[in-house]
């Protein structure tokens, strides 16, 4: 089973997004498991930056003092080092190329860089390369201001919330920016850190179908039935989480806050694939003056995984409907048109407002044990995938 | 009337009067040929897709009806995707499944 139209043709994959995000430290595992099914090449622009920084006059090129150097210079470095990596792109006969780069730091304010902005890649830097895919690597805010704080480069730069958030924002749209102009043939989507290893390399590789995991987060505390049925779905398909961004506890902490009153700091505990995590003394102010953006990144990230997945799969778990679910059902079927299947372990059927916008034949309900039902729908799945009408793209 | 059939109406006529916008927008006002494409492509994706979103599917028909005639400009999907100051980008995911529902898969 493949998805891909292109499954035997060259994959230039840019991954791109803010930095400390823990692109270049996730990439480690899955380049690795790659190198055992295809021919993969791999290119962290710094490191071509640092080979090609003597030729301009720098001989040592570092992490620390990369934002010394004046910015022309350092522009030229970037440009020399793009230029290097397209060409071993081009006379390489891998299968898959993977370029790694940040798309965009925040620096402080000085010198050459009043802005306090500079691109680590730019829209000439892609049209260059020419990737067929991109991927926007994220993590979610609380672990990534928790990585800023721990960086001895980043002290004194007092990164809130706010900046990771917008910092997020300004590496998405300057994929988005380049994707416009090469619409149809660029795709891209954004990936978060949280997914298991092998969901990357199955993404990288393009065969399985990919699915959007639709499923209530809200007040909900147990997710181990979700990450069954998503291990059930991964041996077949790309499962695309959306609370691989754990940004949801951050709305959720806040709200709580807000109920309680008094409160001018609160910590937050995360349940992640590793454990839990508990980010301490978040000042309140903080979180209130990101909110909004982190409230609206949640709905906009959604619905661009949605509409980079073949199919959407609503796992019904609670006999009360989720405004999330149901918006990710609606912007499946009218906007993009993704056929959507549907999960619900009761001995009812869904509201017939939810049955308005989802096929009858594609939802699965009765009193059957839940682990009946997960299987069945996999079963279902795996036998429909191949009509989905955007297999092949 | 079934609800289906009066939702594909209404969205019919939201999808012709975005064609006659965008057409007006991109300067192809006069090319019947290709407002009378767009607008068949996109009624028949709705006959087959009551639901689908009518703004969105008039700016996927509209590309697919333009794109081999060498008259969209990047400017031009520019415009597909501002008209009207009203920023829609879902057309671009949209697009190739019309088109493949236009060429009967």
């Amino acid at each position: 089973m493949s998805c891909s139209e292109n499954a035997n043709e060259k994959k230039i994959i840019l991954v791109t997004g803010p930095p400390g995000n823990g692109r270049d430290e996730y990439l480690k595992d899955p380049l690795s498991k790659l190198g055992h099914e295809v021919k993969v090449g791999y290119y962290h622009i710094f490191a071509y930056m640092q080979k090609a920084a003597p030729s301009h006059g720098v001989p040592n090129l570092t992490r620390e003092n990369v934002f010394d150097i004046a910015k022309s210079t350092l522009e030229r470095i970037r440009d020399s080092a793009f230029a290097n990596v397209t060409d071993e792109i081009r006379k390489s006969n891998n299968q898959i190329e993977i370029i790694s780069t940040p798309a965009v730091f925040r620096v402080t304010p000085w010198g050459d860089y009043l802005s306090g902005r500079v691109d680590g890649v730019t829209i000439n830097h892609i049209k260059q390369l020419n990737p067929t895919n991109l991927i926007v690597f994220i993590d979610d805010l609380l672990r990534v201001r928790e990585q800023m704080k721990k960086d001895p480069l980043r002290e004194g730069m007092h990164l809130t919330l706010k900046d990771l958030a917008d910092w997020r924002r300004s590496a998405i749209q300057i994929v988005q920016e380049y994707t416009d102009q090469k619409f149809p043939t660029a795709n891209w989507i954004i990936f978060a850190k949280e997914h298991p290893v092998d969901t990357f390399v199955d993404l990288l590789l393009g065969k399985k179908p990919r699915i959007y995991l639709s499923y209530h987060i809200t007040a909900q505390q147990d997710f181990r039935d979700v990450q069954r049925f998503m291990s059930k779905l991964s041996s077949s398909f790309v499962c695309i989480d959306p609370y691989a961004i754990k940004d949801w506890d951050i709305v959720t902490a806040y709200d709580k806050a807000l109920e309680h009153g008094e409160e001018r700091q609160i910590s937050i505990e995360v349940n992640y694939r590793n454990g839990p995590q508990v980010f301490s003394d978040i000042p309140l102010e903080e979180i209130e003056n990101a909110i909004d953006l982190i409230r609206t990144q949640i709905v906009e990230r959604d619905f661009v995984l949605i509409a980079n997945v073949h199919a959407t799969v609503v796992y019904h778990r609670s006999e009360n409907p989720s405004y999330g679910v149901m918006a990710e059902v609606i912007h499946s079927v009218t906007t993009v048109s993704r056929p959507v299947y549907v999960l619900y372990p009761f001995k009812t059927r869904p509201s017939p407002f939810f049955e308005h916008f989802v096929k009858r034949e594609n939802i699965i309900h009765g009193n059957k044990s839940i682990e009946n039902l997960e299987d069945e729908m996999v079963e279902r799945l795996k036998h429909y995938c191949e009509t989905w009408p955007t297999i092949g793209f | 009337m079934k609800i289906e059939e009066q939702i594909v109406r209404l969205s019919k006529d939201i999808v012709d009067k975005e064609i006659i916008s965008i057409s007006k927008a991109i300067d192809v006002e006069a090319d019947r040929d290709i407002i009378e494409k767009a607008m068949k492509i996109a009624t028949d994706f709705l006959n087959a897709n009551s639901l689908t979103e009518p703004i969105t599917l008039a700016r996927a028909s509209f590309y697919i009806a333009i794109k081999d005639s060498q008259r969209l400009t990047q400017e031009g999907i520019k415009l597909l995707i501002h008209n009207n100051g009203k920023t829609n980008r879902w057309w671009m995911h949209l697009a190739p499944l019309v088109e493949r529902h236009s060429r009967g898969r």
